[in-house]
Order: C-alpha cells, then structure tokens, then sequence
C-alpha cells in the first residue's frame, strides 16, 4: 500500500446549508440551499468519547477490554464564521430560534419546539455541506446532516476586520458526518455587505437611553442541545431537546457623562439599542453583569458585559429583536 | 394588518403553522391569543381573523 495522493485544502472549499424536510435525512440536491459566506470554519471528523473501565487492583496497565468508544454521546460540532450580512443573520435567527424573516425576535417562552423527533417532518435542522472536502478525494464533498444551531454571535468592532460584523454560528449533529458527492441544484448566496460598526447612528447606541459611543460590541445567544438515544448501529440519535437560551453580549464605550448614567446595581432592566437605521438590535431588559475600566494611552473606556431577559408582564415579550431591513 | 388565531389554527401541524413560514415568534403571539401585526401566507388566511377596522 502507498501513501495516497489525496489532500484537502480550505482554499478548495465552499460551504452551504441545507434545510433539511424530515430530521435524519440530508438536504437533498435538489433542496433549499443557501451558500455561506465563511470566513473561517471548523469541522470533526469521525470520533467517539474514549471509556475507561475501572483498573483491576495491583495492576499497571490497561487492557484493550476495558475500553470503549462510548457512540451513544457522539456529537460532533461544526463551527461557521460567516460574513455578518442580512441574509446571513436572518438564516441562523432561523436555525436558532425560528424566525427568518426581519424582525426576528426570541421571545420569552421560546423555543415553539423543544424536541426534535428523528425522522419527522420539521424545517429546523440543517445539512451542512463541505464542498471539496472529502478526506477521500473519489468521495468529493463531506456534509454534516441533522444539525442543530447551538448558538451564534454577533461581532463588530473599531479596528478589527475593517469594522465588518462577523456571525459566528456553532451546530452540533449526532449523525454520523457523510463523505459523498452533493451538489446544490441552486444555492441562494448570503452574500452581501456587512453591517459595520462605521454606520452606527451618531445617537441612539446604548443603555437606558444613554447616548454612548460605542467601540465595540457584540451579542451571543447560546442555547443547549442534548442528543437523546440511538436508533441503529451508526448510533444516530432518536432525537434531540433542545435547552434554555441565555442572551449575552458585551459593548465598549468612551468613558464619559453618558456612560456614568448607566444603571449597573439597580437589579432592574434596562434597554439596549444598537442601530445604523437599518441593522436595529433591541433588548428591552439588559442588566449588567460586569463593568471594567480599560486604561490606556489613548481615552478610558468601560467595557459592559450585559445579560438580556424578557419582561415578566408576558411570556411572549422579546428578549432580543434584531431587525436586518 | 393586524390578525389573531382561530381555533383551527392551534390546531394545525408544525409543518402548517406560522413556524414553517420562518416567523416562530407571531406563531407564539398567535397561540397566546394576541392580534399580531403580520402578513399571512395565503395557506393560512382560513385560519386567522383579520382586525375589523373601525367604520366612520
């Protein structure tokens, strides 16, 4: 046997999302595909968490049958830092909590689905496909079906990449990942122009109405998703629930009057706002988490780091908004 | 315009709903027995009450 002559390169690679009919079977060539803007990615491939059984007493070495690959917890996560555009944001809004279209809102007694059922009808997971990116070069492409968004992030910042907002989303999928030939009938490209922290509105950024000027900001939704049972001998999952959602985020701003107003230890929401007249990202019950001073030679600067929650008078009330048109 | 849900929509499968319409949140304000400001799908029109606009 020789070495093969196959080799993968990330230069080689494009990446789509497929929105998958029925959980458990992949996005189809003919399906609903949308190209992703990356500008960087993560994938893993085949593995399972290592078991160890207990050591037998007065001995110093482990035997092959005392491990083994536990493929009942087999998850494996795929991470896409993507270009922070419109469509982008609206598609992950989508894989995370169920609204695609502007304004996406999450909203206090979401998800509407808390589990997802292998094999049934449901619009939600995704087929993430890796075009090019087979380890094997006669299998093409490698694609990750059944997965499900376990978070994203929103990012801009002065002095970094250009002030163009990145979208990092994480999915995590419990089914096996596929190295097969897939090609997308008619991707939709997300491409488009970032937001940018440069179009930020003069007035309007910041907490309880307090004008900031704001350097950097970001905001993370996280939810869990735990993977339940297997249903063959591949260990694909019966299913997955889906976990509580936590809304984070952290916004630096000039030191000054404005930012001194800003209530920290009330224990009482206040709202945040972030706009550039068009990218309008609204929490109407911010509390600070934590609050720093950053010293320099250039102008201090606070630096919160803020948790969002909805307003207890209904469960339908929004803990974030963001609106993209 | 405004809409809220008849009593056929709450009882219409996850692949029928607002959800599959990629508006989980105006699924759940409908469910909660709220007008929401929205604009229905055809599919979905049997199922919604429009707001009655006030006559002059």
């Amino acid at each position: 046997m020789a070495i093969s002559t196959d080799f993968t390169t990330k230069n080689n690679v494009n990446v789509y999302i497929g929105t998958e009919v029925t959980l458990g079977i992949g996005c189809v060539t003919g399906g609903v595909w949308h190209t992703a803007p990356v500008t960087d990615y993560s994938i893993q491939d085949i593995k399972a968490p290592l078991e160890l059984a207990p050591q037998r007493a007065n001995t110093s070495t482990q035997p092959e049958s005392g491990a083994i690959h536990n493929r009942t917890q087999q998850l494996w996560e795929i991470s896409l830092t993507m270009r922070g555009t419109a469509a982008v944001i609206n598609r992950m809004c989508l894989a995370l909590f169920g609204d695609g279209t502007s304004p996406n809102a999450l909203l206090g007694n979401m998800p509407a689905q808390k589990t997802y059922v292998n094999g049934v009808t449901n619009a939600v997971p995704v087929t993430i496909l890796f075009e090019n990116a087979a380890a094997t070069a006669a299998s093409i492409d490698q694609h990750y079906i059944g997965c499900m968004c376990t978070g994203m992030e929103l990012a801009y910042a002065w002095g970094t990449d250009a002030g163009a907002m990145s979208c990092v989303a994480t999915f995590v999928t419990g089914y096996l990942p596929v190295e097969v030939a897939l090609v997308p009938t008619s991707p939709t490209d997300m491409n488009g122009t970032p937001f940018n922290i440069k179009n930020l509105t003069a007035l309007g950024q910041g907490f309880g109405g307090a004008d900031l000027l704001v350097y950097v900001y970001s905001l993370s939704i996280q939810r869990a998703v735990q993977r339940a049972g297997w249903i063959d001998t591949t260990y694909a999952p019966s299913g997955y629930s889906v976990g509580p959602y936590e809304v984070t985020g952290n916004l630096t701003c000039k030191r000054d009057t404005g930012s001194y107003s800003v209530a920290t230890n009330t224990s009482t929401g206040i709202a945040l706002a972030i706009t550039d007249g068009t990218l309008v990202i609204a929490a109407p019950k911010v509390m600070i988490e934590n609050l720093t001073t950053e010293l320099g030679d250039k102008d201090w600067k606070r630096v919160y780091a803020y948790r969002a929650f909805f307003d207890d008078a209904a469960m339908t009330n929004p803990i974030v908004t963001i609106t993209t048109a | 315009m405004k809409y809220k849900a008849k009593e056929s929509y709450k009882k219409l499968p996850m692949t029928e709903n607002y959800c599959h319409y990629k508006s989980a949140s105006t699924h759940l304000r409908l469910m909660a027995g709220l007008w929401v400001e929205c604009d229905p799908p055809k599919e979905l029109l049997e199922h919604l009450e429009p707001e009655k606009k006030a006559s002059k």
